[in-house]
């Protein structure tokens, strides 16, 4: 059954979504939508408690870092507003780190910002949507344009990936103007609660914040849904994910 | 500078180690290196932190120099490195452990 959970930050959102998925019988549901109204803001408190979370899980089940997660969606180390030219430096820098990054086990296939920036063509051409996009935002707004719905960014691609598991968790991202301002919702097969949601909600955060910054609109709103969402009990146990939920609650600046 | 690297004979080691990383980690933060430099003077060393991202760009730029292999999976395994000080002693170590 579709559930629409929602929260002022990327922290409050994550905490309400994994709540949910807390009180069903399994922890997993399919189509669980999670709305944040400000996609780069966080709770430190929440943010603390689930960084405590994954430095304990090293060695035996270890869950990379919040910013590493991120990074996979938009590697915000590169990304300086202050440079001469802020997107060259964005792309140039990634390509640069590219074939390094695929070398690591999990990111054999690539990760989610190659391919927003270089998604596979025929003769292996490659296409970069993210400044393809933001070449039409930016003509949006020379044009006075408030409202416009043709930014779509494609992660899944139907010819290369055909594994059951893994890459890409993360199919697609639709990013829409209204009002002079830019929401954005993402499409996720499957999405991991524990240790993949709050990084993937920062990451995409970012990526909706660069476009923002850059093509001059108002930062709106962030839109997640996962087809298939789920507690890993199974990795975890169910005792340490129901204690870090609570460790959260308690945290939490925000009334449930 | 010198000083807040390091306290032993190893000093001048990691200053010759340093310039260079000083230099690519300004073009990846497009930063002036004199900026770098006076903002790592400023917090000390360990306050420099870096992102896993940025430890893998100086590792590839300074590749020819150091011979250290970027990939190595000490780095790519959520790479742990967060200071330059971390940094500098990782390098430091494989040039050590170099035949």
């Amino acid at each position: 059954m579709t559930v629409l959970v929602s929260g002022n930050t990327v922290s409050h959102a994550w905490l309400a979504a994994v709540r949910h998925l807390q009180d069903t019988a399994s922890g997993q549901c399919s189509n669980l939508a999670v709305s944040m109204r400000n996609p780069t803001t966080e709770d430190a408190a929440i943010r603390r408690e689930l960084d405590t979370f994954i430095r304990a899980s090293r060695p035996r089940h270890p869950i990379p870092k919040i910013e590493t997660v991120a990074g996979t969606i938009f590697p915000a180390a590169f990304y300086r507003p202050a440079a001469a030219d802020p997107q060259r430096h964005l792309y140039e820098w990634e390509a640069k780190i590219r074939a390094v990054v695929r070398k690591h086990p999990e990111n054999r296939h690539g990760t989610y910002f190659e391919r927003l920036v270089a998604y596979p063509g025929k003769n292996d051409e490659t296409f970069n949507q993210l400044h393809h996009i933001l070449e039409r935002l930016r003509s949006a707004a020379a044009h006075g344009w408030r409202h416009a719905n043709f930014y779509e960014l494609a992660v899944f691609h139907a010819e290369r990936d055909s594994y059951p598991v893994g890459f890409p968790c993360l199919s697609h991202i639709s990013v829409t103007l209204v009002d002079g301002r830019l929401d954005a919702t993402a499409l996720y097969r499957n999405q991991f609660f524990v240790a993949r949601a709050y990084g993937n909600f920062v990451g995409l955060g970012l990526l909706l914040s660069f476009l923002a910054i850059e093509s001059g609109f108002e930062l709106g709103e962030l839109l997640c849904v996962a087809s298939h969402a789920k507690l890993e009990y199974d990795t975890y146990t169910k005792r340490a994910v129901h204690s870090l939920i609570s460790a959260c609650e308690s945290k939490s600046k925000e009334s449930p | 500078m010198a000083t807040s690297v390091g306290n032993t004979g190893e000093v001048s080691a990691q200053y010759q180690l340093l310039n260079p990383i000083i230099q690519v980690l300004a073009a990846i933060r497009a930063t002036p290196v004199d900026q770098l430099r006076s903002e790592i003077d400023n917090v000390g060393l360990p306050g420099s932190t870096l992102s896993s991202q940025e430890v893998v760009a100086v590792l590839v730029t300074l590749e020819s120099e150091t011979g250290i292999d970027p990939a190595d999976p000490d780095i790519l395994k959520d790479c742990e490195i967060q200071t330059i000080e971390q940094l500098l002693a990782f390098i430091q170590s494989r040039m050590e452990a170099a035949p």
